[in-house]
């Protein structure tokens, strides 16, 4: 069962999906097969409160969103090769819209700059919702996004 | 004639995504320019002349905050409009930016309305931007 938090991201990363990259979330009862590599992105938010945000994804989907934020065609080279840069600073986005969600704006929290893994063909872990992560589909890719939380007494 | 722009944000995407902003929002620009960092914006502004500066706050070597604070102990380079464009939104933080003397402040994710708002008045339109604008809307972002 996601926590409160975990819910609270996904409506974030949903939203932010939504109105800037034009990308639907879905839910899907079984996986279509992955032939691709993955990615992880790893942003974190360091000050009176602190925690990382990560989202894993098929490299197809940070393709598309890298299409969709540039106005390309998903299947071009420089929507290949901006990538792993559009997964970066769409998590630099959500996360600040976390951070002001989940503390207000009266909480100072400086962001890390995104870091990006490749985590290997085809990915080893199925896609699943846990307690502080969730998993979904968006245009047919599995997509996951978690958040773990270091430290979270700062009064808003 | 229009003035240069500089958009300094770390991200590719980021900053091609502003420069087919400014294009499609029918500004007054001459060029765009771009930087990853606060040391490669402060080596643009040596090269061009700036008249408008664009600047994300979380950026490796030389973040905005720090690029803001060279400037404004600068003379000659204090007088350069700077609008912030960020993803943090604590008020702390923007008035620190405010003290700092920029000249407008956006947070990710943006309408191509609110950049050209906040623009306007630094860059004016071009006179063939009442087409440019209309499209705004749909086409960006």
């Amino acid at each position: 069962m996601q926590t409160q938090r975990a819910s609270e991201l996904v409506k974030i990363f949903s939203e932010v999906l939504g109105n800037l990259a034009f990308m639907m979330t879905e839910e899907q009862a079984s996986l279509p097969p992955e032939d691709e590599p993955w990615l992880e992105t790893r942003i974190g938010y360091r000050g009176a409160v602190r925690g990382d945000l990560t989202l894993r994804c098929p490299l197809g989907f940070a393709r598309l969103l890298a299409a969709n934020l540039l106005g390309l065609e998903p299947q071009s080279a420089e929507a290949l090769s901006q990538a792993e840069d559009a997964a970066g600073e769409f998590m630099n986005i959500v996360c600040g819209q976390f951070v002001t969600a989940r503390h207000g704006t009266g909480v100072v929290a400086d962001l890390t700059i995104p870091s990006t893994q490749w985590l290997g063909h085809p990915r080893e872990q199925d896609c699943r919702d846990e307690a502080e992560a969730a998993a979904f589909f968006v245009e047919g890719y599995c997509v996951e996004i978690g958040c773990e939380v270091l430290h979270e007494d700062a009064a808003a | 004639m229009g003035r240069d722009v500089l958009i300094v944000d770390d991200s590719a995407v980021i900053r091609k995504m502003i420069t087919r902003t400014l294009h499609l929002a029918g500004l007054d620009v001459e060029h765009v320019h771009e930087a990853s960092n606060g040391i490669e914006a402060l080596a643009r502004i040596g090269e061009h002349d700036v008249g408008v500066m664009l600047v994300d706050i979380n950026m490796p070597t030389m973040n905005g905050l720090q690029l803001l604070r060279r400037m404004r102990g600068n003379m000659h380079l204090s007088g350069i409009p700077v609008v912030v464009i960020t993803t943090e939104g604590s008020e702390r933080r923007i008035s620190e930016l405010e003290q700092l003397g920029i000249s407008g402040y956006l947070r990710k994710p943006f309408q191509p309305e609110d950049l050209r708002d906040v623009l306007k008045p630094i860059l004016g339109v071009r006179e063939d931007a009442d087409t440019a604008s209309q499209r705004t809307g749909e086409d960006l972002f």
